[in-house]
């Protein structure tokens, strides 16, 4: 306890400086900005805005980046509530419940709601790497290629609580993610696969064109079918902070305080493994959340504990992805990975001789995630009435502007026109698949968690001697088995129960 | 409609199929590159064929609306021929004809507007990714200009 106290000041003596706060403002604010555009997540933010801080200090310049980190996080979410676009794949979650409250005239309480979760799980999330950051990275250390495929299994499972409408069709919908997954060289034997003899294919199918094609332009385009460009401005809408409609009430906060715990804890648990990231966490959170609710009904129709579910575990695995990173050197997703080169750049090894070594530098990076949480809350309530006026602009002249950003933002990742051509071909693709009940979610959920899957159940069938009989001779993994086995057998036992009682 | 595309999904099913029997199933007697191709794209057919046939069962009559129809389409058109113009023309103006020729077909009659519009927006699309973040949008024929 002592040890957690003297960190916590060390931490904070360093953050609350003149300079590292202001650098703290300016990159959670930048980052925030660049998450609210439809194909920039925070690995590109940060890749494109590194050189800025390259005459800063290490220690601030690494504060200033963290911001960016984690505050592209926070603007994800506010195009997925407003126009069902994520800011990336981790914000797809948030499109099920936050895009319904908007079409309901709820988009203030939405976006409130979403920064409170944020914040929620930002703060969990940085209070359990101060408490438990060493411990986890050991057991992070025991998961390898047999843990990580019962993951996955576990992670496709979570579609089985997703599809309720039809899951026949949330299966079809999974199985056309896998099969687009398969595209491009096949890591183990290095044979291509559907590549077609293109070179921009042989790196696969990024899920970004195809996330921002199903959910931004996919449903852009099944609202030009419904009519919605004829709609007017919207009159009644009040984009102001002082009505009590565009807040969450203190009964509805407290009603869902579990929701914000689990999914803090679901998501710092899922950011710490390597490779699972904000994607897996925030739709985990969900699916979990709507399993335990005494509503599931609700969920997808704009219930608040469908937007704080995600919300709270996409902050929260941003926290954990940064275990790995400080205590191992071994960074958990795309945006840990550039800020390892940064880390790098600056003359820092991370790693277990970084915390002994350098405890200011690394506790002070810590503690200004927790400052920088504070401050994005603030920053993304002020900006809510200006979010707001986007919502009540008559949708005819969104409409051109969305195409744009989607396309622009997806271009500008690789600079490539298969990804354009892509992002189309998956627009026209949600909209039938909105339009006759397919999963969109679904298909995005396979689209990442595929090409983990299979790889790690060859590299387990290689390094094994007793070919699937890995899958139980390693604890982990046997524990991960048990659970699916009860996912998968406890509703039918439930139900075999039930006929027998009433019999 | 609905089976129209459904029946699609099966024949692309089929294709990926198709090919991925030209991938190694097991090398090694651990599963090849085809392994998952394979069973993905069995178990794709088998579910599309279930669902087409529980929908001709059903027979269900779909409704489509075709009153906005014609606007789609020429959303579609004009996106795709964006797409096709992006590198030819340069980011900053095939997004200012797009963004007029759209505004043209959705807020009729308001010619003055959408030619404000039109400009105003590309460019201040064009400002923030080619200069606050540099992230190097093609200029098309311009490239050899500036």
């Amino acid at each position: 306890m002592q040890e957690i106290v003297t960190n916590l000041i060390q931490g904070f003596s360093v953050v609350l400086t003149p300079t590292n706060m202001l650098l703290l403002i300016v990159g959670a604010f930048i980052g925030m900005v660049v998450g609210i555009i439809p194909g920039f997540g925070a690995s590109a933010g940060i890749a494109i805005l590194l050189p800025l801080t390259l005459t800063l200090d290490p220690t601030s310049a690494i504060i200033m980046l963290a911001g960016i980190y984690y505050g592209s996080q926070y603007g994800g979410a506010t195009t997925s509530i407003l126009i069902n676009t994520p800011g990336d794949s981790a914000a797809v979650a948030s499109t099920f419940d936050g895009y319904p409250m908007t079409l309901q005239g709820k988009a203030g309480k939405a976006l409130i709601v979403q920064a409170i979760a944020s914040f929620v799980g930002g703060t969990i999330g940085v209070i359990l790497i101060f408490t438990l950051a060493p411990t986890f990275a050991k057991v992070a250390l025991k998961f390898g290629p047999p843990e990580y495929f019962m993951l996955m299994i576990m992670g496709l499972l979570t579609l089985i609580w997703m599809t309720d409408d039809s899951k026949l069709k949330g299966f079809i919908s999974a199985l056309i993610g896998l099969a687009v997954a398969t595209v491009g060289v096949d890591v183990i034997t290095g044979t291509p696969r559907y590549t077609f003899g293109s070179p921009e294919l042989i790196s696969g199918v990024s899920f970004i064109p195809v996330t921002i094609g199903l959910f931004g332009i996919g449903e852009l385009l099944f609202r030009v079918y419904s009519g919605s460009h004829k709609d007017g401005k919207l009159e009644n809408l009040d984009l102001s902070l002082k009505s009590k409609e565009n807040w969450p009430s203190w009964k509805e906060l407290m009603k869902a305080k579990f929701t914000f715990l689990r999914g803090s804890i679901i998501g710092f648990v899922t950011g710490v493994l390597p490779g699972a990231g904000a994607t897996i966490a925030s739709f985990f959170s969900y699916s979990i959340e709507k399993k335990v609710s005494k509503e599931p009904e609700k969920f997808g129709k704009g219930h608040l504990p469908g937007l704080i579910a995600p919300e709270t575990a996409n902050n929260g695995a941003t926290s954990g992805a940064m275990v790995p990173l400080m205590t191992l050197g071994i960074p958990g997703s795309a945006s840990t990975a550039i800020l390892l080169g940064a880390f790098l750049m600056y003359g820092l090894q991370p790693g277990p001789l970084l915390m002994i070594e350098k405890p200011d530098f690394a506790w002070g990076i810590i503690s200004s995630m927790y400052f920088g949480n504070a401050i994005l809350l603030l920053i993304n309530i002020v900006a809510i009435p200006f979010f707001l006026m986007i919502v009540k602009l008559p949708y005819r002249f969104l409409i051109p502007v969305i195409i744009s950003l989607c396309l622009i933002g997806t271009y500008s990742l690789n600079h490539s026109i298969i990804e354009i051509w892509i992002l189309l071909i998956f627009g026209v693709i949600g909209f039938f698949m909105k339009l006759y009940g397919y999963s969109p979610a679904a298909l995005v959920l396979a689209l990442v968690l595929g090409p983990l899957a299979e790889n790690t159940l060859r590299q387990s069938l290689i390094m094994s001697e007793t070919g699937l009989g890995i899958f139980v001779t390693r604890p982990v993994s046997l524990l991960f088995l048990v659970l699916i086995a009860l996912i998968v057998f406890y509703p039918v036992f439930k139900r075999m129960f039930m006929k027998t009682q009433k019999v | 409609m609905k089976n129209i595309f459904t029946f699609f999904l099966l024949v692309v099913s089929c294709l990926y199929l198709s090919i991925a029997f030209t991938l190694k199933f097991f090398s090694n007697d651990i599963p090849g590159s085809g392994f998952f191709p394979i069973v993905i794209g069995i178990t794709l057919i088998i579910l599309i064929a279930f669902d087409l046939i529980k929908n001709y069962k059903g027979n269900r009559e779909e409704k489509i609306s075709l009153l906005h129809i014609s606007i789609f389409f020429k959303l579609l058109i004009v996106t795709t021929v964006y797409i096709a113009i992006f590198n030819i023309l340069g980011s900053l103006l095939s997004t200012i004809l797009f963004m007029f020729v759209v505004l043209l077909l959705l807020n009729e009659n308001k010619l003055k507007q959408n030619i404000i519009l039109g400009l105003t927006i590309p460019l201040s699309i064009f400002i923030l990714f080619e200069f606050m973040l540099k992230t190097g949008l093609p200029q098309g024929i311009f490239e050899n200009i500036f």
